[in-house]
């Protein structure tokens, strides 16, 4: 037996055989500029930007245009050198969201080469809170879905051992980090270095799933006989590995404490594309404007594509081939936590446009989902990586209980949908355990004003 | 473009439906035998407690204007496990009463498939034992064509009369008995196939048959037909098995609290066999093992 030297969280699912990642695995990243990018001043649902530019505006690329409105804000940068076309209002839930339509010059600034693409650059000359603002300037972001603002996150009020770089790339079908670390290894490599002193933490580790064994060797390789403070770890492929809970769980063995952040377990994590915007910001002061996505599944030719903040994805899906089946659902981001935006699309259906957090579009067989009775297998509670029982919450909270939702600790749910997966008879648990535990913590800040 | 899906948009292939089918391919082998050593009546009665089962939850259903679940196939493992525990030589209404019985009374009066409390094939048999007795407690002997009862095994050892079968007659199934019950060997396949698909609980069927068998092999004196004979594998492979805690501890409880009061049945009531008493009472105490069970860690909860 292999020495293991990482925990086994408990639960969890294996959801593929590794032929959906096959699709894209092996796709070198296609580099595309749109005409036109729309930026939305909502990177993320919570967040907002005040737009900074004008109809007619011209702007370089790399400029700020929006300036953070709120906590879970960060700036926002013109994504391409063009002039402002239009200032579209685009309803985004409950609110009105200005979204800054660019038309990109016939003739973009060229990207220097500089040497932090080629090798481990020096951090010496920079102090932590010089790479913290440096982050903050660059509008580093956690790109792996959540969107949380990076310099908050880097300026926790507890001491920091390790950086966790979230390479899992747990989701089915996505493979924009996989190949952004194969690709642009030393980009990256340079901005997990800048991060792990950006957290004062002893030691970093990049994570990543057993299935990406390709791009471990070859990080390996270039950093044999480097001296950095970070290594690479290798995990077990099992889903939600890039779970940050269980990340911490597999790398360090400890738990984040319920309600707690990661700092409490002295980790900070941060995903793959946000170590490489970092390395950009920090090295050639190209702050975060481009990002790889991934466009997979039904469609003709599944790509990675490397494309400015703001380029819409119906254009990446004509160069993916166009979506290749009529009954479809799609999905953007990944098959387990991604949102569905609609089913039996074409490619021109699809309105959004690629924000930072936007790890793929993916095209699914439509299906239609049936609940049935619940037969009391308790395979939802095995593949629990919680520790929790789905289908007593999922009960409890349809029969209108929620003090029994408190007490199965509805609350500590973190809506990887493994339960839901799981499930034989097709129980929408997931969805219940989330509305579950969103009426708990609701009921528990009652409770508290009391 | 209407229809949006709720996350996760990956489900697995697995279905109440796939699960209930690998039961009942489960349970083919020892009906073939069944059919084999009893004659074609054993197959006929299993067909119509089957469909009578289906027929009954349908009905019941379209009535009450609930979910149609007979599609789900549970129906028709309870329909097929009633059969299972009947003669061969059973009255064909006797086994209808059971299956409307288990259908009506014990499953969809609570709720149906996996709110019931206990197992419906077994309380139908149970309500039919007591109802019917004459036409319930007596067994066909293989290759018998006529409806002379014979003895069962475990009755002979209970009476301390002579056993006239081998273990190996046990083993494989040649002996008076309810006509699914009898084959040890061909039930155990079965079960092998369903703990391939990882769609039973090995740990608490374990448990129960060895706890069972061993613990009466020493009080009667005969090992063979304290394991081989009467129902202990049909009950302990494919009846004890619908609950499922989280635990090993749970499981192993659950199993032991079944065993022991199988046990106690077979050595201090006047019937020869306790499996079906068992495991029902074992599923009424399932809800408390449940309460003192050892709860899964939650991540983050001290």
């Amino acid at each position: 037996m292999k020495n293991q030297d990482y925990t086994v969280f408990h639960g969890g699912v294996h959801p593929t055989d590794g032929s959906d990642k096959a699709l894209s695995s092996g796709k070198p990243i296609v580099e595309y500029t749109p005409k036109v990018v729309e930026i939305s001043m909502a990177q993320t649902g919570p967040s907002l930007c005040e737009l900074l530019v004008k109809e007619g505006d011209h702007v370089d690329r790399g400029q700020l245009i929006g300036s953070p409105a709120n906590f879970f804000a960060v700036k926002l940068h013109a994504s391409v050198s063009g002039t402002v076309k239009e200032i579209k209002k685009v309803q985004n839930g409950p609110k009105e969201v200005p979204v800054c339509v660019i038309e990109a010059d016939e003739v973009q600034p060229p990207v220097e080469d500089l040497p932090y693409r080629h090798q481990i650059v020096d951090l010496s000359s920079y102090t932590k809170e010089q790479l913290i603002s440096l982050m903050e300037e660059g509008g580093i972001t956690g790109m792996g879905g959540a969107g949380f603002p990076s310099h908050v996150k880097y300026k926790p009020n507890k001491p920091i051992e390790y950086v966790l770089i979230n390479a899992a790339e747990c989701e089915p079908y996505l493979t924009c980090d996989h190949r952004m670390m194969l690709e642009h290894s030393w980009e990256f490599l340079n901005g997990v270095n800048a991060m792990v002193k950006a957290g004062g933490a002893k030691k970093g580790y990049i994570c990543m799933e057993d299935n990406k064994q390709d791009v471990a060797d070859h990080l390996n390789s270039l950093l044999a006989g480097c001296d950095v403070p970070f290594e690479v770890k290798v995990l077990p492929t099992k889903y939600p590995q890039g779970g940050e809970r269980q990340l911490i769980l597999a790398v360090t063995g400890r738990e984040i404490p319920a309600g707690g952040l990661p700092a409490d377990a002295g980790c900070i994590v941060s995903n793959v594309q946000s170590a490489k915007a970092m390395g950009d910001m920090v090295f050639a002061g190209i702050p975060s404007i481009t990002r790889c996505i991934t466009i997979t599944g039904l469609v003709k030719d599944p790509k990675n594509f490397l494309v400015p903040l703001g380029t819409p994805i119906r254009e990446l899906v004509a160069l993916a081939g166009g979506i290749s089946e009529k009954e479809n659902k799609v999905i953007l981001g990944g098959p387990m936590t991604g949102p569905c935006i609609g089913s039996n699309m074409t490619g021109d259906d699809i309105t959004q446009c690629v924000t930072k957090v936007n790890g793929g579009l993916l095209v699914l067989e439509n299906d239609h989902i049936v609940e049935s009775p619940c037969i009391r297998c308790g395979g939802c509670a095995l593949a629990c990586p919680a520790g929790l029982s789905p289908f007593k919450i999922d009960h409890a909270y349809r029969a209108g209980n929620l003090a029994l939702c408190e007490a199965l600790h509805a609350t500590e749910c973190i809506a990887c949908g493994c339960c839901s997966y799981t499930c034989p008879a097709k129980r929408e648990l997931t969805f219940y355990n989330t509305k579950a535990r969103d009426a708990v913590k609701a009921m528990i800040r009652e409770r508290g004003k009391k | 473009m209407a229809e949006l899906h709720i996350n996760p948009n990956l489900r697995t292939p697995k279905t109440t439906q796939k699960i209930m089918l690998d039961v009942c391919i489960a349970l083919l082998p020892a009906l073939i035998y069944s059919t084999v050593i009893f004659g074609v009546n054993a197959l006929l009665l299993t067909v119509i407690s089957v469909v009578t089962c289906m027929a009954a939850e349908g009905i019941w259903q379209l009535i009450r204007g609930e979910q149609l679940t007979v599609g789900d196939l549970s129906a028709a493992v309870t329909g097929i496990l009633i059969a299972f525990n009947m003669s061969s030589t059973t009255p064909i209404w006797v086994v209808m009463i059971a299956d409307v019985f288990a259908i009506i009374v014990v499953k969809q009066v609570f709720g149906g498939i996996g709110s019931n409390v206990v197992n419906p094939a077994l309380m139908g048999r149970l309500f039919t034992m007591v109802v019917y007795p004459g036409q319930m407690m007596s067994y066909a002997a293989p290759g018998a064509v006529d409806t002379v009862a014979s003895p069962t095994v475990l009755s002979a050892v209970k009476s301390g009369s002579e056993v006239a079968y081998s273990a190996w007659d046990m083993i494989i199934g040649n002996i008076p008995g309810a006509l699914g019950e009898t084959s040890a060997l061909l039930l155990l396949v079965g079960f092998l196939y369903l703990a391939f698909k990882k769609e039973v609980n090995v740990l608490a069927a374990v448990v129960y048959i060895v706890v069972v068998g061993a613990v009466s092999g020493i009080l009667n004196g005969n090992f063979a037909a304290s394991f081989f004979a009467g129902g202990l594998f049909l009950g302990g492979l494919f009846m004890l098995t619908d609950y499922v805690f989280v635990s090993k501890k749970g499981k192993v409880l659950y199993a032991l609290a079944a065993a022991v009061i199988t046990i106690l049945v077979r050595q201090f009531s006047p019937y020869p066999e306790g499996v079906c008493f068992g495991i029902l009472i074992a599923n009424c105490l399932a809800y408390f093992v449940d309460k003192i069970d050892k709860k899964p860690h939650v991540y983050g909860i001290k």
